[in-house]
């Protein structure tokens, strides 16, 4: 096989890598006798949501969302001419997403990594159904998403969904919904809504669901690890019912900042 | 014979007459609907399919109800519905005066940002030559073109065309457009500056003030001479004293509380602002507790005049 001869090269037969699981000896308890979480909240609840537009004064539209550890800034930019001189009918959106070095547990390289890359093109994935991109010729859209402190992999990136959808409603750019995402864990086959880093540590695997609840579709979902199929159904039907929660807290977020100006 | 005049009989609509004298036609429940409704994107406006939907509207395909696309308060005449968002870029008609920076040179051609989707064009044939001639623009004009506009000038406009993609083409045939110089530059959310009859104006401090439609503004030192007189396309600035740029700050400051406060922005309003913001020194009227104070004041009298005029 003609290689790089730069790059290590690995052996020729694979073997897969023998996951062994840890005792569960000297483990965090994550519930309690009463089946309430560490932090006294149910299986099904998520962490109260601060969420405030407007934050970022030179962007078009901005918000800034806060669930408990979890808090991440969002500006969105246009949308304005496409540098490049190409046709397109349609509009461009671009997402990126920045983990800042601080925000993580072990310290981020400023630069722009695989995990970075990754996570803007989902982003960019669950937003772009519900903007009207048809009605944009010749221009882009960007939204930069900053993550001041993460807990939890899921649901900073559900998090990062919500609050860049506000951020373009807020930026005055014409949607068809808002789009509203949550997470949830598999952990021990439970489904734990919203769970943080420690949680998150435990689970089997994950879902991310981003949902546009008044049109009542769903724009992506992403799914990890193993877990039945019984199991992810309840998951989504949670996970819908808990983005209705969230798109009143967005919705109440963007009519107060649209009736600060009125007044 | 004896006539008897009746007084006509007042209408079964309990209506409101708006400025042009169009007679509002609905049902007063039905207005309820809509007076000053804030709604957010994806929420249903109305279920009743006889209205027509402007922008920032859509039909869901699925339930046929009528959804808005963005946030902001809606709008209703007669029955067109639109929606008004507050917070979002410059959308022009033709007409309009605005503001603008250019931001590339081409052929024949200026590109200029004047806060829309799209760069705005200015064409070469859209501008007057130093000297005021008529005459076609030959090869020779399109090759120093960058003396009349170079990257980065400021110039007020007027909108002499709008195409499909939201894009603009300008054009500064008048006297009153041109560069803009000797003083300095506000931008304030394009949905508080109002259509005037006029958008020049030389406030009583002694400050001309030039208001874009699309909320450029420029605020500068007053000159007695007339355009002709100064070169039309000069990138040098004149002399201004300690005095005039006070005034000039002090003006910016005052646009910029009205602006944070989102109240609107005409020389009336600017003119009570810089009234308030007298009691405090130019440097501190970017203080938020200041802005408060200067905004609540203009409020209180804005309210005092439209009382004065009632009587």
């Amino acid at each position: 096989m003609a290689g790089d001869r730069r790059r290590i090269q690995g052996p020729e037969v694979t073997v897969a890598p023998i996951i062994i699981k840890s005792s569960d000896k000297g483990k965090i308890q994550l519930t309690d006798a009463n089946g309430q979480r560490r932090d006294g909240r149910n299986l099904e609840d998520i962490r109260p949501i601060f969420l405030k537009t407007g934050l970022i004064s030179q962007a078009n539209g901005s918000a800034y969302i806060e669930l408990r550890r979890t808090k991440i800034a969002c500006g969105v930019y246009g949308p304005r001419q496409t540098k490049i001189p190409s046709f397109s009918g349609k509009g461009n959106l671009n997402c990126e997403i920045k983990f800042t070095p601080f925000s993580c547990l072990k310290r981020r390289q400023p630069y722009r990594d695989a995990q970075e890359k990754e996570l803007s093109q989902l982003v960019f994935e669950a937003l772009a159904p519900s903007i009207r991109l048809d009605l944009l010729p010749k221009s882009t859209i960007d939204i930069y998403i900053s993550v001041l402190e993460n807990d939890g992999m899921a649901s900073c990136f559900a998090a990062a969904i919500t609050c860049a959808s506000v951020a373009v409603a807020d930026a005055g750019i014409e949607m068809l919904d808002q789009v509203a995402a949550c997470s949830a864990s598999y952990i021990d086959g439970d489904i734990y809504m919203d769970s943080d880093l420690v949680e998150e540590q435990r689970e089997s695997g994950s879902l991310v669901l981003s949902y546009m609840p008044s049109l009542n579709e769903v724009t992506h979902i992403l799914q990890s690890g193993e877990v039945e199929v019984s199991l992810t159904t309840q998951a989504i039907e949670q996970c819908t019912d808990t983005c209705s929660k969230i798109y009143s807290v967005m919705n109440h977020s963007l009519l107060e900042s649209v009736k600060n100006r009125i007044q | 014979m004896t006539f008897q005049f009746l007084s006509p009989k007042p209408s079964s609509y309990t209506n409101k007459v708006d400025a042009d004298g169009d007679i509002d036609m609905l049902l007063k429940t039905e207005r309820e609907n809509f007076e000053t409704k804030v709604v957010t994107p994806g929420e249903t406006i109305t279920h009743a399919t006889q209205y027509m939907g402007g922008h920032g509207t859509y039909i869901s395909p699925e339930t046929n109800q009528r959804l808005s696309s963005v946030a902001g308060v809606v709008d209703r005449v007669n029955k067109l519905i639109s929606i008004r968002p507050l917070h979002t870029r410059y959308t022009g008609e033709i007409g309009d005066l605005v503001i603008g920076r250019i931001t590339e040179v081409s052929q024949k051609r200026w590109k200029v940002d004047i806060n829309s989707r799209q760069d705005a064009v200015l064409l070469l044939s859209s501008i007057n030559l130093p000297g005021g001639v008529q005459r076609r623009k030959t090869e020779a004009d399109e090759l120093q073109m960058r003396k009349f506009f170079s990257e980065g000038d400021l110039l007020v406009a007027e909108v002499r065309e709008t195409f499909q993609d939201g894009s603009f083409s300008l054009h500064i045939r008048s006297l009153k457009y041109g560069k803009l110089r000797n003083g300095s530059f506000v931008i304030v959310p394009p949905a508080l500056v109002q259509r005037c009859k006029t958008h020049f104006h030389t406030l009583p401090c002694g400050v001309n003030l030039t208001l874009g439609l699309n909320g450029y503004i420029w605020v500068s030192k007053h000159t007695t001479q007339t355009v002709e007189e100064l070169a039309i396309y000069s990138n040098e600035n004149e002399e201004i004293d300690q005095e005039n740029r006070e005034a000039i700050a002090r003006v910016c400051n005052s646009i910029s509380a009205l602006s944070r406060h989102f109240m609107c922005i005409n020389d009336k309003m600017i003119m009570l602002a810089y009234e308030a913001s007298l009691n405090f020194p130019v440097k501190d009227l970017l203080k938020l507790d200041v802005m408060e104070v200067i905004t609540s004041e203009v409020s209180e009298k804005m309210i005092l005049l439209k009382a004065g005029m009632r009587r």
